[in-house]
């Protein structure tokens, strides 16, 4: 076990290292000077070019770009992703502060969808081919096809305008959350649902589940005990590696309803121009989605031997 | 026929024959009339006026046209770039799949929207604002699942008898991944970009949406639609009906995704 843990972990260090070589390039695609922007962002001042000079000298923008690479990733690896440009405070100061709304949203995104997900998914295998699957097929091709922001603005229109229910934007109690996590779980839930009806039909043509029939059991103790636990396997890992999806869908919510969250950072930081707190974001999605898979292989490992022992 | 691909493939025919006929069925998306300004639909203006009195109708067709152009421009571009690098990657191995193998996997980490919101937002300072700018930045991260799957089908593709027999009468290497690697494996490509365009043009939208997408004036639906939200109480078919025309396309194009992996899987089958 330990050896297998031990070889995944060495396979994750050359993503990690290109992930962050992207991002840290990203900055250099930044055209013009950035000693000259900061100047007149951040310091406000008229960039003269002894000015511009000290602040090249003082950023370190005069070395080779690997030197700055290297001088970044040691910074990175202690926590530290510089200092915003705009702001002025550290970056990872401004991530923390937004951190808590986005956690926020996405759980409570993630248990809605889930829940929804595994429910829709076992109505639609067991009752395959009828009305209620093809609802079910329908319903998560419009999931998939709708725009999330519309969907919002709609679900604003309808509960917000129309009925006065619910607050249109705003971060707050539960009412503001009810409208932001319906939205984001429609869109997550719907290629979920299909995936989970797929799993457990697999699972349910097998011969175990045939013995299980034959012995007289209930189908609904058939479907529940026997068939959905060994079909939760690639489910979970399934959700796990979905975070994309989870990640996509924060950014276009948070937008839409105003939440102070990370996705709406990361825009807000993009129209400020403000590079280094855009680069920590792209570099921290691209590392919770590197962990996140490792530890779901991890996790497999532990719960199927098969693959410790596979290759 | 199967019944998803007939209905999607006349979802985007219609959505196609809606862009292509916009300058004889719809007016000047352009003309601004400041008399006419946030008129609910009526029979001169089916879907109402926008914020400055454009018909909202011709807007919406017309942006029929940019969306569809627009994404299928980053659709060939990133599929001719990710099947020939998925191609050569999985038939050469060796190093060369090392390399592209791990180049895949960086990408693959970066959740694209995140990506292709940072890269427009820097193409745009660097670049000043064009549609080049989205093109790029979209073709950037879409490249990825194309080169991803050509490679593991190059890999299976390898090892059958055919493409050892080709080799055992001695033909070249390229001469096998055009003649005989390429189009066998064509199938599950062709369902791929189909439903990448769909992914394609919900990626437009939604940068149009962020405002960093296809500017103003070029008739956008996402952009339309971040115009229109500032006045969702007094005018909300200005978020309605260009909403619904993205829905629209990206249904149709999952719909035919869909069909055409389910007829193939049987084809497979029986095979």
């Amino acid at each position: 076990m330990l050896r297998y843990i031990a070889r995944r972990l060495l396979q994750v260090i050359p993503t990690l290292f290109g992930v962050s070589l992207l991002s840290f390039s990203l900055l250099y695609l930044f055209p013009g000077d950035p000693a000259e922007f900061l100047a007149e962002v951040r310091y406000k001042i008229e960039p003269t070019p002894e000015i511009v000079e000290r602040i090249r000298k003082q950023m370190g923008f005069d070395k080779p770009f690997l030197v700055q690479y290297l001088h970044w990733l040691s910074n990175v690896l202690r926590g530290n992703f510089g200092t915003s440009w705009t702001e002025g405070k550290p970056v990872m100061d401004l991530i923390m502060q937004r951190l808590p709304a986005s956690a926020e949203l996405f759980f409570a995104t993630f248990a809605v969808s889930i829940s929804f997900a595994l429910f829709l998914g076992i109505i639609s295998a067991i009752y395959k081919d009828r009305a209620v699957d093809h609802i079910c097929r329908i319903f998560s091709l419009l999931g998939i096809s709708i725009p999330s922001f519309w969907l919002g603005l709609i679900l604003i229109w309808i509960f917000s305008v129309k009925l006065h229910l619910l607050p249109a934007f705003g971060y707050g109690g539960i009412e503001h959350m009810i409208l932001p996590v319906l939205t984001w779980s429609f869109s997550f839930m719907a290629i979920k649902t299909r995936f989970v009806r797929s799993c457990l039909l697999e699972v349910l043509s097998q011969d175990y589940i045939v013995t299980a029939r034959a012995k007289g059991l209930s189908e609904r103790l058939v479907v529940l005990r026997h068939a959905l636990r060994n079909a939760l396997i690639p489910i979970i890992t399934y959700f796990s590696l979905s975070i994309h999806h989870l990640i996509i869908g924060s950014i276009m919510v948070e937008v839409v309803f105003s939440w102070p969250g990370l996705g709406s950072l990361l825009v807000e930081s993009v129209f400020e121009r403000d590079f280094p707190v855009v680069q920590a974001l792209v570099f921290l999605s691209g590392v919770l989605f590197v962990f996140v898979n490792l530890i779901v292989d991890i996790l497999y490992a532990f719960i199927d031997p098969r693959i410790r022992y596979g290759d | 026929m199967n019944r998803l691909c007939v209905t999607g493939l006349g979802i985007i025919l219609l959505m196609v024959i809606l862009g292509l006929l916009a300058p004889l069925i719809a007016g000047n998306p352009y003309k601004t009339d400041l008399k006419d300004r946030l008129e609910p639909p009526s029979l001169k203006h089916p879907f109402g006026t926008d914020q400055l009195g454009r018909d909202l109708f011709s807007r919406v067709l017309w942006g029929a046209r940019t969306s569809l152009f627009v994404a299928l421009t980053i659709s060939l571009i990133s599929m001719s770039l990710g099947c020939i690098i998925g191609a050569v990657s999985g038939y050469f191995g060796g190093i060369i799949d090392d390399v592209i193998g791990r180049i895949i996997d960086v990408f693959l980490a970066i959740p694209e929207l995140v990506f292709n919101i940072a890269l427009v937002g820097i193409f745009c300072v660097a670049y000043g604002v064009s549609t080049w700018n989205v093109i790029l930045a979209v073709v950037i991260t879409n490249w990825v699942s194309y080169a991803r799957i050509t490679r593991g089908i190059v890999l299976s593709l390898k090892e059958r008898e055919f493409v050892l027999c080709a080799k055992a009468i001695g033909a070249g290497e390229w001469y096998i991944l055009l003649r005989h690697v390429i189009p066998n494996s064509i199938g599950p490509i062709v369902v791929l970009a189909t439903l990448n365009m769909g992914n394609v043009i919900m990626t437009i939208a939604s940068l149009g949406f962020l405002g960093l997408g296809i500017q103003p004036p070029t008739p956008e639906w996402g952009q339309m639609i971040n115009a229109g939200k500032d006045y969702i109480t007094t005018a909300p078919w200005l978020t309605f009906f260009p909403g619904l025309f993205i829905a629209l396309s990206v249904l149709g194009f999952n719909l035919l995704g869909e069909g055409l992996r389910d007829v193939l899987e049987r084809k497979s089958f029986i095979e």
